[in-house]
């Protein structure tokens, strides 16, 4: 008969398949995970269950349709991956926006990168089994997305920008909530830290925990906290400042180690920071035009009196409606700092009103490609604390 | 430093390797021919000078009318100097000699798979090359410029049996 | 009048069809299963502002416990195989919620390698239209579910149909 031997699988060699849809994963991430007993010995991202073929579509359409293609690439930071696509159009045709514009910008994406670590910090935690911090940051998430709702009239989708500035001015009542924002988010903080940040638990569950070195970073192409959780100090704000961000004081948090409670701490850190660049942009945020009408005709609308009450000026407007701009020939690169990391636009033009290829350069793609050798060694459990903290979103991923 | 500098330190030591450079914008292009890729990459991360210690991207870009139909970029980012060059390389669809970088930089794995998987370029001595974002057994190169956008399989083509499917009756 | 009169106060009686669908009603399992935008959106709802519990809705990890799967988001090709064999894993009786425009008929995204709605694979019973919906309308499909399920029956049913 049986023997109790028989009823035994083989542990010393085990492969383990979590995902596509796993509650741990966010979103529709696969892993195949070679296991040694509980250790894991090798982990290889599968990818693509969302692929979504962006940038075949964004060659069929015009290039403001395809703005709206780009918030659906990474969801959370919507806001934050318009400026992107639109920063690379923009210098595409050469135009540049006005200031006022340029402040509302970036209070735009530094709300959105506020509000994209709080769902980071609240589905991370709620792997690690700190549910209260899910329901505390998103509550003022909620609050984030009011603000962002006020201005562009969507939560999470905005496609507010246009080529040359924003599609209506920013309104006061926007200036206002986000001051009264400012007021009231340090405390927050203080209160999300106040549970983990000392935490016995969280402490064990993270330090020393996932470790990848400055040298493997780079290689992996890491941008993002979680480059600059390995100590270096590489921002696309500082480096490369765009849309007015050289006028703002910040500092760049970075870690020490590398590992899941460095990427947590630059995170927190940087909430602080996008705070301050915020209460800096409100408080110094220019009158004026908010669309650089000297562009006029070829890439932004006329004035609206102009476009109402002048043949010509209704004719551009219409041309613009049904045709779309048609930026030069060329070829513009732009690379922005995504809440993720950094997230380029190339886009090639062939003189039409489409783009010829656009070109994404996903921050989160290169994160968690560097997966393997990060929980290499590690045991399962803390598989799913390495992979929280690399903070991929597989919209963008998989695009 | 400006870019300009590691444009001129290139342009004097690998003469011959280069094929074109140009500032588009202030970015600085530089097209050079397959063969001499992987050493010129070499180059560009080891030189003391330039230390381009980061792939940033590489992707790749369909041209139906030209002979060498596919433009491979690269972008190339050195985060000491904050030096950003683009690579460009053209080659044949078919083309079997194409150099693989994942022997100099790890980032270049999977942008070699994406490349792969979307133009149907591939790679020598990759050493995972197959299929990222699309299903393995899919049909054709999606970003090439004859692949229509619409075209899918019909819901009732798809192969249900994922590993480890089971029937419904059966369960 | 009739037995009623005979049993007192304290005894209420109804057919099982009404009782059984009053309990399905206040007790729907969604599982935990997202995909795309609306599952952020799917997460809002089960947080402090807007609290889906108080519908009895609790999230399930597991398919075999849960009677209510929400798809939330854009579906691959690749992802089909996956979002179908989840639903067959699922026991009776069992609804599905197409959250969105992309899951409701492909949305914005009418691209090679999206199906055009998942009501190609499995059944579904309510459409939300919206990119993503607001919690709010998330909240409302819910509801209009509860009135769909109030209405079912115990007996056996055939399936609804893969709409082709």
């Amino acid at each position: 008969m049986f023997e109790y031997k028989d009823f035994l699988i083989e542990t010393d060699k085990f492969a383990l398949n979590i995902g596509p849809s796993h509650p741990a994963t966010h979103g529709v991430l696969r892993v195949l995970v070679k296991l040694d007993g509980e250790t894991v010995v090798s982990a290889e991202p599968i990818i693509g269950y969302l692929h979504t073929s962006m940038e075949k579509y964004a060659e069929f359409r015009t290039y403001h349709q395809a703005e709206t293609i780009t918030d659906r690439m990474d969801y959370v930071s919507g806001a934050s991956n318009n400026l992107g696509y639109i920063l690379a159009v923009e210098k595409l045709c050469g135009v540049k926006a006005p200031k006022r514009a340029e402040y509302v910008r970036v209070i735009l994406a530094e709300l959105t990168r506020i509000s994209s670590h709080l769902v980071w910090l609240a589905t991370h935690a709620v792997d690690l089994g700190a549910l209260t911090e899910f329901l505390y940051c998103f509550r003022e998430r909620e609050l984030i997305l009011d603000i962002i709702e006020t201005v562009t009239g969507a939560r999470m989708t905005p496609s507010f920008y246009r080529v040359g500035g924003l599609a209506m001015d920013a309104h006061k009542d926007f200036f206002d909530k986000t001051r009264s924002f400012i007021k009231i988010f340090p405390e927050k903080i203080s209160e999300y830290e106040a549970l983990l940040t000392k935490n016995k638990i969280w402490l064990e569950r993270t330090k020393n925990l996932g470790i990848i070195s400055a040298e493997d970073a780079i290689n992996f192409a890491l941008t993002g906290p979680s480059l600059r959780g390995s100590g270096v100090k590489y921002d696309v704000r500082k480096a490369e400042p765009y849309s007015s961000y050289e006028d703002f004081d910040f500092e760049i948090p970075t870690g020490e180690t590398g590992d899941v409670y460095d990427r947590y701490l630059v995170r927190i850190e940087e909430m602080r920071q996008s705070l301050k660049i915020i209460s800096q942009a409100v408080e110094n945020v220019p009158e004026g035009e908010y669309l650089s009408y000297d562009e006029y005709p070829l890439y932004v609308i006329p004035p609206k009196k102009r476009a109402l009450t002048t043949m010509e000026g209704m004719i551009s407007l219409f041309k613009y409606a049904m045709e779309g701009i048609k930026p030069p020939k060329g070829e513009a690169y732009v690379s922005i700092e995504n809440p993720r990391g950094e997230l380029g636009f190339y886009i090639i033009s062939d003189g039409s009103a489409f783009p010829y290829r656009m070109r994404v350069r996903p921050p989160s793609f290169c994160n968690i490609s560097a997966l393997n050798i990060m929980v290499k060694g590690h045991l399962v459990a803390d598989l799913i604390a390495v992979m929280g903290s690399i903070d991929i979103l597989l919209g963008e991923v998989d695009r | 430093m400006d870019v300009m500098f590691a444009l001129t330190v290139i342009k004097e030591s690998k003469p011959k390797a280069i094929v074109s450079a140009d500032n588009i914008k202030g970015d600085v292009h530089i097209r050079i021919k397959k063969e001499d890729l992987l050493e010129f990459a070499l180059f560009l991360k080891t030189d003391s000078r330039l230390e381009f210690d980061m792939l940033s991207d590489l992707f790749a870009a369909d041209y139906p009318k030209r002979p060498e139909r596919i433009e491979v970029i690269y972008n190339f980012y050195s985060i000491k100097n904050n030096f950003r060059v683009f690579i460009k390389v053209n080659s044949k669809a078919d083309e079997t000699e194409y150099p693989s970088l994942t022997s100099v930089y790890n980032s270049a794995n999977w942008f070699e798979r994406e490349v792969y998987d979307m133009f149907g370029l591939k790679f020598k001595n990759h050493p995972d090359l197959k299929r990222i974002l699309n299903p393995d057994d899919w049909d054709g190169y999606p970003l090439l410029k004859d692949y229509p956008l619409r075209k899918r399989p019909e819901p009732e083509e798809i192969k249900m049996d994922a590993p480890g499917y089971i029937e419904p009756e059966k369960i | 009048m009739g037995i009623e009169e005979h049993l007192g106060d304290n005894i209420i009686t109804a057919s099982l069809d009404k009782i059984v669908s009053w309990g399905r009603k206040w007790s729907i399992w969604p599982a935990t299963f997202g995909l795309a935008c609306c599952a952020i959106e799917m997460m809002t709802v089960a947080s402090s502002r807007y609290d889906f519990d108080r519908l009895g809705l609790i999230f399930r990890s597991s398919p075999r416990q849960a009677d209510l799967i929400i798809v939330s988001g854009r579906v691959s090709y690749k992802m089909a195989p996956m979002v179908k064999r989840i639903y067959d894993q699922m026991p009776n009786p069992k609804w599905v919620i197409a959250m969105g425009d992309c899951a409701s008929s492909g949305g914005l995204f009418n691209v090679y390698s999206i199906v055009q709605g998942v009501d190609r694979i499995i059944p579904v019973d309510v459409y939300i239209p919206g990119c993503p919906p607001r919690p709010e309308a998330l909240i409302y499909g819910i509801t209009k579910l509860q009135e769909k399920i109030e209405k079912g029956t115990l007996k056996h049913e055939e399936p609804p149909k893969i709409i082709k």
